[in-house]
């Protein structure tokens, strides 16, 4: 089918890029084609605004902006501004970087809850309401956010809501020896990212969108999602447990891989291997289960492990 | 096992029959928690049983063998339950403690799975063991045997290859276990010996320590205990048996037969009211006499078998209130039991004028052995018995010969080997030479200056009435109170009387005070006594059983209840499905049972797919997998319809992995 190629050509370019994240990548592009947002949480340096960069590239006609967030950073930075235009006697509007396809909110905790916060509806609903005037945003919108899983000082933790709007959130990790020495290689002339083409539109992006929503899924993987989410509440170590958008975003999050699977249907390995990614950002540790050491990607490995899966 | 092959096979079919039923119930931790609990509490109500029917010793073995059927509640569990194995949380309190904080902390639980059926059939096999069927000799000559060929067997269709490996493994253990058998043998019959209180009683003979050395050591447990009616004066010898050959150091009895023996008449003047005569050729005036009221009686209480010996006074009349199947008694009184129960109660009355032993005869009660004949009449001489007139007076003048120069001491000094030529025996040496000795050599010796002296005399042996318990108002009689005493037959009045002849020290040399741990064990029988003389009354033992079935049902009825509730069918059950709804197997589900026996049993969590694909090193990179497995996946979890194409490609695609992984 056509919406394989262009998934597989996605995949291809941007993994002749960053090298040696095939997974990740494939989960990223995942979650942008299920509609969803991505929160990747690594150190510096491990790549994550070339990944941003690279999926901007590789769309043609994609809009791709950047922001940095700071902790003196303000909504209005971000969403835009009207402006009065002394020649026209009138406020004209300037749209903020919101209004692009793809965004990197770089070390998004570094900004106050009130920033953060502008970006609730504009992730949540494809729009934003600037001045009491509704703006709707391009059927694409992606917003890759990172955050650095060390430094704290200075940071204002994401609000759980806003945890919550991230269909998922992924590590990049370091990369081997080998896949580093390939990316000093890429490098010596120029950066790689600069030379990538683009190999999909935003027609067949937004087709891709739709043709994820199509991929099967039956009733009983339905029941399948259920389970894993909802093991999450009640387990003794969870303060605050996984929401039904969790379950929403983990079917939307398979369907999509399944179309780089090549199927048109979603098979319970699809849903287990997004399940970390899509669930373990939203749960709360409770404070003697966070200080034994523990974190939520564990536990959730675990109710993985422990809930039958459909054969 | 326990000696119930019936009760074993239906335990076995009940076990066994997980495998046909394909009923299962889904357990939950909690129930499990429950269950356990539910079986340690009948387990611990099993052993307070045992322990209180059972001496100590044989108890433990005891309730080994029954494990099988104490542990019965948690292996249905297992063999019915979901699940295939419990967390160890289930059965350790400490485990249960770290699952649950590790829960709490979010830790990975290592908590250990085990598999109750294993640990059941360790439990079966151990038990089988110890059984008491296990020392009847063609038996156990052919369990050890039975049980290395079975593991053998069982090994050799399991393992498959290296039959000779196999053998020498199984030989060693045989061996080992062989030995080990042996030992264990030897220890029980150490332990059996040392346990069984009473030493095993022969009416026909009775060995003694005479000629022996060092302490000696007998068992400080109570054997019997005597409550004395009002205005009863208590009993101060009961005898157990009576005999009239000395021959060595044993005293037999010259007609070695159980012919001798006869049962007791028995007569009821009012109804319920059983009374064993103990003469058997009575007027009815006389038997009027044997069971008056006016003759003094006790009521004595103890743990007997079929043929325990009776202790009675020597002149006892008859018994009443006895629970037996029958009672028999010889010609010299030794009056043997066949209780109805284990524990008996009666009550004996005595200092009656008749007598149960027959006349004395004098072929048999006037021997002595040839080589002690020279220093009997030497002290015969020396007492100079000829000089009294009356028995009365003969036998104050040997016990007060006795009491002036002889000294009680129950460490023996005289050794019946290497006596220096001097001394012919053992008796000779304790008349002239150590005259210090404990009641057998009193008893004999006196027999034996009695019989010299021309008067019939029998030997006897039983317990010394000694000591009082004033908490319980009763006389308890121990095994460091038994004794030995003669039979003298008193011409005159033509009957046979009690004549101590050991000196009085006897009693002061018994300790009155009792350890600890003996306070204990007695009031443990004590308890053990009282109560199954009480459950052993008639009504007693109808509320008994009303009061414990109706528990039962209680508990039955409530059990029933639950695993009502908790049904479920297996053909649900065994897919552990999160899913409630029927869903359609392939026919790639029928390769589970191959690959597991490649890879083991397949984790809850993975997926067929992923787990099917290591068996890639067996099926040789077959694409046939591949295409299998996407088939697979096709037919399961798309939603959309499917053709028939598929599921028979699908069906052929397993059949050559089939052949395939059998190949391999």
């Amino acid at each position: 089918m056509m919406n394989y190629t262009t998934a597989v050509r996605l995949e291809n370019a941007v993994c002749s890029v960053v090298r040696g994240q095939p997974k990740v990548i494939r989960h990223v592009l995942a979650c942008m084609i299920s509609g969803g947002h991505v929160l990747l949480e690594d150190f510096p340096g491990t790549g994550k605004t070339t990944l941003a960069k690279a999926i901007a590239r590789t769309i043609g006609g994609a809009t791709f902006k950047r922001v940095q967030f700071t902790p003196d950073l303000l909504p209005s930075d971000i969403l835009g501004v009207s402006i009065f235009d002394p020649r026209s006697q009138d406020f004209r509007f300037h749209p903020g970087p919101v209004f692009t396809d793809i965004l990197l909110a770089d070390e998004i905790n570094r900004a106050s809850p009130r920033t953060q916060s502008a970006l609730l509806e504009s992730m949540g609903e494809r729009q934003a309401t600037i001045e009491g005037i509704k703006h709707d945003l391009g059927s694409i919108f992606f917003v890759i956010a990172t955050q650095n899983p060390v430094e704290f000082r200075g940071t204002y933790p994401l609000p759980e809501a806003q945890m919550d709007r991230f269909a998922m959130q992924c590590t990049l990790g370091y990369v081997s020896a080998a896949e580093e020495v390939a990316i000093l290689a890429d490098q010596t002339d120029s950066h790689p990212v600069d030379s990538l083409s683009p190999v999909a539109t935003r027609e067949e992006i937004v087709s891709l969108m739709a043709a994820a929503r199509q991929v099967r899924f039956s009733e009983e993987l339905r029941h399948y999602v259920v389970a894993l989410v909802g093991a999450t509440r009640g387990h003794p170590a969870i303060q605050l447990a996984a929401s039904p958008r969790a379950s929403l975003a983990l079917m939307k999050v398979s369907q999509a891989l399944a179309i780089f699977e090549e199927q048109d249907f979603v098979t319970p390995e699809m849903i287990q291997a997004v399940a970390t990614d899509v669930i373990a950002h939203r749960i709360l540790l409770a404070p003697d289960a966070k200080y034994s050491g523990v974190n939520a990607r564990q536990i959730v490995n675990e109710l993985i492990e422990q809930i039958p899966v459909p054969v | 096992m326990s000696g119930m092959p019936l009760l074993g096979i239906l335990m076995g079919l009940i076990v066994e029959s997980a495998n046909w039923i394909k009923s299962r119930w889904d357990f939950s931790a909690e129930t499990t928690n429950r269950a356990w609990q539910f079986n340690v509490l009948v387990i611990g109500l099993a052993t307070v049983w045992i322990f209180l029917i059972e001496t100590p010793y044989l108890a433990l073995p005891i309730l080994i063998a029954w494990l099988p059927a104490l542990l019965l509640p948690m292996q249905l569990i297992q063999s019915f339950g979901l699940i295939a194995s419990l967390p160890l949380s289930t059965f350790s309190f400490l485990a249960k403690n770290r699952q649950e904080r590790n829960l709490r902390l979010g830790l990975k639980d290592p908590t250990l799975q085990i598999n109750f059926g294993n640990i059941y059939f360790i439990g079966t096999i151990i038990a089988a063991s110890l059984g008491s069927e296990t020392n009847s000799l063609p038996y156990s000559r052919a369990f050890l045997p039975c049980l290395v060929v079975l593991a053998g067997w069982r090994l050799l269709s399991s393992s498959g290859s290296r039959p000779l490996s196999l053998l020498i493994a199984l030989t060693f253990s045989g061996g080992i276990a062989l030995v080990g058998q042996i030992g264990l043998d030897e220890l029980s019959n150490w332990l059996g010996n040392r346990g069984s209180s009473r030493p095993i009683f022969n009416p026909n003979s009775a060995t003694t320590s005479i000629g022996r050395l060092g302490p000696i050591d007998l068992s400080p447990d109570i054997m019997w205990r005597l409550r004395t009616s009002e205005n009863s004066r208590k009993p101060n010898l009961l005898r157990t048996g009576t005999y009239n050959t000395f021959y060595g150091s044993t005293w037999q009895n010259a007609r070695v037969t159980d012919k001798d023996f006869r049962d007791l008449d028995n007569i009821e003047p009012r109804d319920g009211e059983i009374y064993f005569l103990l003469n058997d050729n009575l007027t009815p005036d006389a038997q009027k006499k044997a069971i008056g009221a006016n003759l003094p009686r006790y009521t004595i209480y103890g743990t007997a078998s079929a043929e325990t010996p009776l202790p009675l006074p020597g002149d006892t009349t008859s018994l009443r209130d006895f629970e037996l199947d029958g009672v028999d008694c010889n010609s010299f009184g030794t009056v043997r039991i066949f209780p109805k129960h284990s524990i008996i109660q009666g009550t004996v009355i005595w200092q009656g004028k008749t007598n149960p032993e027959s006349p004395p005869i004098l072929k048999e009660d006037l021997v002595i052995p040839q080589i002690d004949s020279e220093v009997l009449q030497k002290i015969l001489k020396e007492i100079r018995i000829d000089e009294q007139p009356t028995l009365q007076a003969k036998l104050a003048a040997i016990r007060s010969w006795f009491q002036k120069n002889f000294k009680y001491s129950r460490t023996l000094l005289i050794s019946s080997f290497n006596q220096p030529n001097e001394y012919r025996s053992a008796i000779h040496k304790f008349l002239t030479n150590v005259r210090s000795g404990h009641c057998e050599y009193f008893a004999t010796s006196t027999a034996l200056l009695l019989r010299q002296a021309g008067i019939p005399t029998r030997y006897a042996i039983g317990y010394a009435v000694m000591e009082f318990d004033s908490t319980h108002e009763e006389y308890v009689i121990r095994g460091t109170h038994s004794h030995a005493w003669c039979r003298v037959w008193d011409a005159d009045q033509s009957h046979w009387i009690d004549f101590d002849p050991t000196p009085g020290s006897l009693f002061a040399n018994t300790s009155m005070t009792n350890s600890r741990a003996q306070r204990i064990s007695d009031y443990q029988k004590r308890l053990r006594e009282d109560f199954f003389l009480w459950r052993n009354k008639p009504n007693n033992r109808m509320i008994v059983s009303v009061v414990m079935s109706i528990l039962a049902l209680g508990v039955l009825i409530f059990i029933a209840n639950k695993l009502s509730k908790s049904k479920r069918h297996e053909a649900k059950a065994r897919l552990l499905s999160i899913y409630q709804e029927q869903v359609i197997h392939t026919s790639l589900n029928a390769l589970e049972p191959l690959a597991e026996k490649r890879l083991g049993s397949r984790p809850l969590s993975e997926p067929l797919g992923s787990w099917l694909k290591r068996l890639r090193p067996w099926l040789g990179g077959s694409s046939a997998l591949d295409e299998a497995i996407l088939l697979h996946q096709r037919l399961r979890f798309d939603p959309s319809p499917h053709s028939q194409i598929e599921s028979k490609r699908l069906t052929e695609l397993t059949k050559v992995l089939e052949s395939k992984l059998k190949r391999n």
